[in-house]
């Protein structure tokens, strides 16, 4: 089973790799095979593990609550039939106003307020002139912070010649927002690269722990 | 009717929901947000199931249409097939299962990202030859920085390089990094602030209500 | 050869000659103007006056018809009309007048007849305009020899031109040709030829001055006549009948009207005489034949020696005279008479009249009424009423008007001579009247009767021939013809009882004058004596019946008149016609065409008083009224109100018919080459006519410019043809189809081109730059790689050394990890992809492996549908002996967990509720994994696994809360990929470690391995972590060299492209 298993991904290990030198059929193929896979496995799990338990089981034991997910969650599936369409409005209107309320929350509990509060916790606890190094690290964070902030803030005014321009304090640090962002970018690329790389040792690895399996 | 029906549940939904963060402590507040939290995961699945039926939908009207590239969505089609069904019959956490994804999702997808370690290298040799600005500069000269420091060089080994001099460049630019990222996230996060308020107040309708 | 037929005679002639052989007459109408000899009328050229004598011939057929007509319904009216009173005194208070009118000129009883230089012709008889039949109307005609000219009135030496058309009866009106030419001068040059009888009317019938009066002029009493049935005719008809004053329907209508109306009752007697009333004629023959005293010329039955013509006239006039044979005044005479009373007055320019007694024959000069010219007046209301004879033997009112109508000098219209001769005509007091006045008034009462008429009738009542009247041998030569008798008995016999002549010798002058036109008017004019002018006794007869007698309106028996009236006067030529009566040759108008009269009597002699008349060539001749009716061809017929024309024409003048005339007429203008240019036309058809200047069409040439043959347009040019088609066309003006630019278009078009020519022009193409073709630098990059990674995996040898020093997230990691207390439930969510299983399993390798160490419970977890089998491979992998993940035990899997945040939210908010999962039909939260589990910090620590950056900060925004106030530790171990945005998460307490990539998981290991924790499982990190080096070396190289060369390729190309600039 292993060995099966282990030669139908060193086959589309290697149809994949092949596109290293080219598109070509196996490569194609071995995408929409594993495209078809998937769905087909997400497909399972949702019926398996999640309608029945979440979905059918509750319907059928006769629970209000159960019957509305039912009612709701049928409405949605006509969203696959363009002509009853329209029938899953509500069901997505939930699922919208769910999610929103869940940005809105994580948003702001998550991210907006621990953020700001850590920006300035930087300087919590560290001496102006004791923590020297902290302080122009805390401070240096917050006028990065700051500055990529103020490099996304496009408003602007008119000025005489009906020019859009900001004024001058903001287009400064919009300046220095993008190094910073540039630098950030910089790193995430770097780190995406690590990853790739490191898929791609691991391929490597497997195809020459395959063929050395079979030598 | 839907047209009212559609924004009224996703605005009534959406404030219960948004005050059950504030007012964590109040039962019948948690016991609709959890209703209708519930209710929103099983709906995102059968989305998810939605989605994927129209997948199928495509692919099988290309092979009936005789379209270009009909091969391939036969594959795809019978691919989804077969797994569907051994999922169905033997259980996702069957072995077979199992030995399915280890050998056709595991390996393409990991091959995908592999060659993407290619086409990363090319397109940062590519950069200043396209875009030889400021930006394009520091973005390529933090990207071989951060590299440099994330790993020591082979065949270069110095105990000072390696254990002063990458560390203190990894930190210098992590602190850049990590306060870009900040700024970064507090502005997404602003944005999913709007967005979601937007959203709770009307002025968007994404699920189609007019 | 070509050949033209006569459109006199009708032979046939060859093309090339200008005559006819047969009859010398002119063979092709004028061609002046079709040579463009003649000339067309300019702006402010004052049109050619015309003579309505001179126009006769163009009247058209309907006028003449309607003429014929008018005088038969006169007649009725006539007789209708009770007699007016003499008007003796008027009679006497215009001798004086008239004898000063005398005086200053020689009677001329035809002067009224001359052309009028002003436009406001007064009515002329037709029959009088046609006495100026050799009149031609410019000076530069040429009468034709024999035949009058189209336009020139008809005299008495005319011969009638041949009409193939039935030419209307000949009534009394038409006068021979010598009557005709009585047509005065100007002035009343013959005012002493008035005989007395008129003379006294004079006084009571004024003669009207009419300075409208065109070449025609009428004897006085004669225009007095016309003046009469004028008197109800419209001022604007009040003009000469050659001119034009309206529509020419007016003019011919004038001309029926005034040819009913306005002839003396004696004139229309003879036009209208009819057959039933031969006998009143005969009765009032008898009455003037026994008149020894009435002159020769007003003695028509004494005629003996006349020609059977002129007895025939007699005959007519003899029908329609009635003149009492006790001595009363013939009907005509004592309407002539009692017209003297009326209101009318005579006109004062009537025709001409010798106004000295010596001039004027004995009837016309009057005692009390001054031998006046007898006066041709357009505005005579009642003519006849003048005329009347006084029996003492004076004349006539209006005979006597007629001679002191010396101030006559525009010549009445033709139309209106006619009447004007009727009106005036005033026989001698004793009631005598000539046969011809006789006749002539009974051709009256057939014409249209009118108040005005019927007063003229009665006027022309009062002209009555003594019954002992010595009538004028021509008048007594106009009862000769009898054959024409339409005129009703009563009204004859009224006509002769109140038209009065002298009965001896007052003959008129005029009179006397007439009767030696045979040899020379002037010769006798001055001495008509008693006798008949041999040129009266000449008169056929049938001329005078046709003239006056006849009274049949039908245009057969006037011709038949007139020819019988032609022969007459022809055969009256040979025996003794007065020269100016032989002269007259043909008349103008058809009917008199018979006439053949050969020679013009004006043409070698003319009397004093015809002297004055205007010469048809005279070129101040007024075109007339008339002329229009006579040349229209196209007239409609219409029914005319005469009024409006306003001429007094006798009834054997409108008789004539256009058809005849337009017939004759072309061959007599041939020859009449001057006068038939311009002169064809009357003066208000000229001026109608379209200038030069404004017809012509510069851009056509001469050639091709169309010129008019006939109509009334002959001879202009420019015209439209009335035949689409048949006329000259010109040719269609060739257009140039090269187009005409200019420099400017051209300098512009050549820019034009050029652009154009650019755009079709391929234009020099750059071949782009081939860029490094992607499998050659990917080979390369991919064959470095592969080799390294390879190499290093190969080599099993450590090159690169394990990172001597962690992150301090790492070692965070660690410690938390370490510090975790044993037994506990670790929750481990799977949220990366299988992409990432490589580095994910890298990263967590150790952590899992400590956490094994730790005899944590795993529990598993995924928001992502390949979690779970993630999860399953990863533990797989990961733990190996000694560890084992029994499920159940010290491991469950919750599977997979749908909604993202959502589904963290509530697993977060609830973990029961959100991850149902059964295992062999028991909750997993009753396995022992989790059965301390009640909500989400009951976990000993969670660690997120997760390459996405999305995922990992919505599970720490949602489990943010439920972990705010716990102590359970939220470990990170992410994708390096993901590390830079997490972190901050690190750095701001959130996240309790933070693990990144392959380094992390090395470094991980390295403190593992430092702490003394490092197990055989570890070492994933270790091995790939040479290769990685090697990988990112290798990245490394090829960035920074590949960046190198393509800034500075990228300069070079920027430089180049600068200096291709």
């Amino acid at each position: 089973m292993e060995l099966i298993s282990g030669v139908f991904a060193f086959l589309f290990t290697v149809a994949v790799l092949s596109y290293l030198f080219g598109d070509n059929f196996f490569f194609r193929a071995a995408v929409y095979i594993f495209i078809g896979a998937s769905a087909g496995y997400v497909a399972a799990l949702l019926l398996g593990q999640v309608f029945w338990s979440q979905l059918i089981v509750p319907a059928l034991s006769g629970s209000i609550e159960g019957i509305i997910l039912m009612v709701l969650a049928l409405l949605l599936f006509a969203k696959a039939f363009p002509p009853l369409s329209k029938l899953g409005t509500p069901s997505l209107a939930l699922m919208v106003g769910v999610g929103a309320a869940i940005a809105i929350g994580g948003a702001v509990t998550g991210t907006l307020f621990p953020q700001v509060e850590a920006s300035i916790n930087a300087f919590d606890g560290i001496s102006l002139f004791k923590d020297l190094g902290k302080v122009f690290e805390a401070s240096l964070m917050l006028f990065v912070t700051i500055s990529t902030l103020v490099y996304f803030q496009f408003s602007a005014k008119r000025d005489d010649g009906g020019k859009k321009q900001r004024n001058r304090v903001t287009r400064s640090l919009a300046f220095f927002g993008k190094i910073f962002i540039a630098i950030t970018f910089g790193v995430l690329f770097a780190g995406v690269f690590s990853a790739a790389l490191t898929a791609f040792i691991g391929r490597i690895d497997f195809l020459i722990k395959f063929i050395g399996s079979f030598l | 009717m839907n047209r009212f029906l559609s924004p009224v549940i996703a605005i009534a939904v959406g404030l219960l929901v948004l005050l059950g963060y504030f007012l964590p402590n109040n039962a019948l507040l948690a016991g609709l947000r959890t209703t209708f939290v519930q209710w929103a995961v099983v709906l995102a699945a059968v989305a998810l199931l939605v989605g994927v039926f129209n997948l199928l939908s495509v692919h099988i009207k290309k092979i009936s249409a005789k379209e270009k590239g009909r091969f391939y969505s036969l594959l795809l089609v019978i691919s989804l097939l077969i797994t569907f069904f051994m999922g169905i019959f033997l259980g996702t956490d069957s072995a077979a299962m199992q030995t399915l994804f280890d050998s056709v999702i595991l390996p393409v997808e990991s091959s995908l990202l592999a060659i993407m370690v290619v086409t990363l290298i090319y397109a940062a040799i590519r950069l200043l030859r396209h875009r030889n600005d400021l930006m394009a500069f520091v973005f390529l000269g933090t990207v071989l920085i951060i590299m440099f420091a994330a790993a020591p060089l082979p065949f270069l080994q110095s105990p000072g390089l390696d254990e002063e001099i990458r560390p203190f460049i990894a930190s210098i630019f992590s602190v850049f990094s990590s306060s870009g990222a900040r700024g970064i996230l507090i502005g997404v996060a602003l944005g999913s602030l709007l967005t979601g308020l937007r959203v709770l107040i009307g002025a968007d309708r994404p699920y189609g209500g007019k | 050869m070509e050949k033209i037929n006569c459109p006199v005679c009708g032979e046939e002639n060859p093309g090339e000659l200008e005559n006819c052989q047969h009859c010398k007459q002119a063979l092709r109408q004028s061609t002046s103007e079709l040579n463009g000899a003649g000339k067309l009328i300019d702006s402010g050229h004052t049109p050619t006056a015309k003579e309505t004598s001179e126009l006769e011939h163009s009247l058209p057929a309907w006028l003449k018809n309607a003429r014929q007509g008018e005088n038969k319904e006169e007649e009725p009216k006539e007789e209708e009309a009770p007699p007016p009173p003499p008007s003796e005194p008027k009679a006497e208070s215009e001798e004086p007048e008239v004898e000063k009118e005398d005086d200053s000129a020689p009677l001329d009883w035809l002067s009224g007849l001359d052309s009028d230089e002003d436009d406001d012709e007064e009515e002329a008889a037709d029959w009088l305009v046609n006495l100026q039949g050799d009149l031609a109307p410019e000076e530069d005609e040429e009468i034709p020899e024999g035949i009058p000219a189209v336009d020139e009135p008809i005299t008495a030496g005319d011969a009638p031109r041949p009409s193939a058309e039935e030419e209307p009866p000949i009534e009394t009106g038409e006068l021979p040709g010598w009557v005709s030419d009585l047509q005065g001068d100007e002035k009343e040059e013959n005012a002493d030829a008035l005989p007395d009888l008129f003379t006294e009317k004079e006084e009571e019938k004024p003669i009207l001055k009419d300075a409208d009066t065109d070449d025609g002029e009428l004897p006085d009493w004669l225009s007095t006549l016309s003046k009469e049935k004028d008197s109800t005719i419209e001022p604007s008809i009040e003009t000469s009948p050659v001119q034009p004053v309206s529509a020419q329907e007016a003019d011919a209508g004038s001309f029926e009207d005034d040819t009913d109306e306005t002839l003396p009752d004696w004139m229309g007697d003879l036009q209208s005489a009819s057959e039933t009333e031969i006998s009143s004629v005969e009765d009032a023959a008898p009455i003037i034949s026994d008149n020894d005293d009435l002159p020769d010329w007003l003695s028509g039955d004494d005629a003996a020696s006349a020609p059977p013509v002129i007895e025939e006239a007699k005959e007519e006039i003899a029908e329609e005279i009635s003149l009492d044979a006790d001595g009363e005044l013939p009907d005509w005479m004592s309407d002539l008479q009692a017209s003297g009373e009326s209101e009318e007055t005579f006109v004062e320019d009537a025709v001409p009249i010798a106004s000295s007694d010596d001039d004027l024959p004995d009837w016309l000069s009057g005692d009390d009424t001054a031998s006046g010219s007898p006066v041709i007046e357009e505005e005579k209301e009642v003519v006849a009423e003048e005329v009347s004879l006084d029996p003492s033997g004076e004349l006539p009112d209006w005979m006597s008007d007629l001679q002191g109508s010396d101030e006559i000098e525009d010549a009445p219209p033709v139309a209106e001579e006619k009447p004007a001769v009727e009106e005036e005509i005033s026989l001698d007091s004793e009631g005598e009247l000539p046969d011809w006045m006789s006749d002539l008034q009974g051709s009256e009462e057939s014409e249209d009767i009118t108040p005005p008429i019927s007063e003229e009738k009665s006027a022309e009542e009062e002209v009555s021939l003594e019954a002992n009247a010595d009538l004028p041998d021509w008048m007594s030569d106009l009862q000769a013809p009898g054959e024409s008798e339409d005129d009703t008995p009563p009204a004859v016999e009224e006509s002769v009882e109140k038209d009065s002549l002298s009965a001896d010798e007052d003959v008129p002058d005029w009179v006397g004058v007439l009767t030696s036109a045979d040899d020379a008017v002037g010769e006798d004019a001055d001495s008509p004596g008693d006798e008949d002018p041999e040129w009266l006794s000449a008169l056929p007869a049938d001329d005078f019946s046709a003239q006056g007698v006849d009274d049949a309106p039908e245009a057969e028996a006037s011709s038949q008149a007139f020819d019988t009236s032609d022969e007459l006067l022809a055969d009256a030529e040979e025996a003794d016609v007065p020269d100016w009566l032989s002269k007259m040759g043909e008349p103008a108008t058809g009917p008199l065409d018979e006439a053949k009269l050969e020679d013009s009597p004006f043409e070698e002699e003319k009397p004093d008083w015809l002297d004055g008349l205007p010469a048809t060539d005279n070129g101040e001749a007024e075109a007339t009224p008339s002329a229009s009716a006579f040349l229209a061809d196209d007239t409609p017929e219409e029914s005319v109100d005469d009024d409006i024309f306003g001429i007094e024409t006798p009834d054997w003048l409108s008789s004539l018919g256009p058809e005849d005339v337009d017939d004759e007429f072309p061959a007599a203008e041939a020859e009449v080459s001057d006068s038939a240019g311009d002169a064809e036309l009357p003066s208000w058809v000229q001026a109608m006519r379209p200038v030069a200047d404004v017809v012509a069409d510069s851009s056509k040439t001469s050639d091709e410019q169309v010129v008019a043959e006939t109509g009334p347009l002959a001879g202009l040019t420019g015209v439209l043809p009335a035949n689409p088609g048949l006329g000259p066309l010109s040719k269609p003006r060739a257009h140039s189809i090269k187009l005409q630019v200019a420099e400017s278009q051209q300098s512009s078009a050549a820019i034009l081109e050029e652009l154009l020519a650019k755009e079709s022009q391929p234009s020099p193409f750059k071949a782009p730059k081939e860029t490094s073709s992607i499998p050659l630098l990917r080979w390369i990059i991919a064959s470095l790689l592969l080799l390294g990674v390879v190499f290093s995996l190969l080599s099993k040898t450590e090159m690169v050394a394990s990172p001597a020093s962690a992150a301090f997230e790492v070692q965070e990691s660690f410690k938390l990890v370490n510090d975790l207390p044993a037994g506990g439930s670790a929750l481990i969510v799977f949220d990366y992809e299988a992409a990432f299983s490589t580095e994910m399993k890298i990263v967590a390798a150790p952590l899992i492996k400590q956490l094994m160490t730790k005899s944590e419970m795993l529990i598993t977890l995924s928001t992502s549908p390949m979690g779970p089998a993630l999860a399953k491979n990863s533990l797989a992998e990961i733990v190996r002996e000694p560890f084992q993940l029994i499920e159940g035990e010290n491991y469950i899997d919750l599977g997979y967990l749908p909604g993202d945040a959502s589904g963290m939210l509530g697993f977060a908010t609830d973990p029961r509720v959100m991850a149902p999962k059964r295992i062999a039909e028991n909750s997993v939260w009753e396995l022992p994994p989790l059965q301390n589990i009640r909500k989400f910090s009951d976990f000993s620590v969670i660690i997120i696994l997760t390459d996405d950056v999305e995922k990992g900060r919505n599970w720490i925004e949602q489990s943010s809360l439920a972990l705010n106030d716990s102590d359970t530790p939220l470990l990170l171990a992410v994708s390096a990929q993901a590390e830079p945005m997490l972190y901050p998460y690190y750095a701001s307490g959130q996240v309790d470690g933070l693990l990144s990539g392959l380094s992390g998981g090395a470094t991980y290991e390295r403190l593992k391995e430092a702490n003394g924790l490092a197990q055989e499982q570890d070492g994933f990190a270790r091995e790939y972590w040479d290769s990685y080096s090697v990988g990112l070396f290798l990245a490394e190289i090829l960035i920074a060299v590949g960046a190198m060369v393509n800034f500075l390729a990228a300069l070079k190309s920027g430089q180049k492209s600068k200096e291709e600039k």
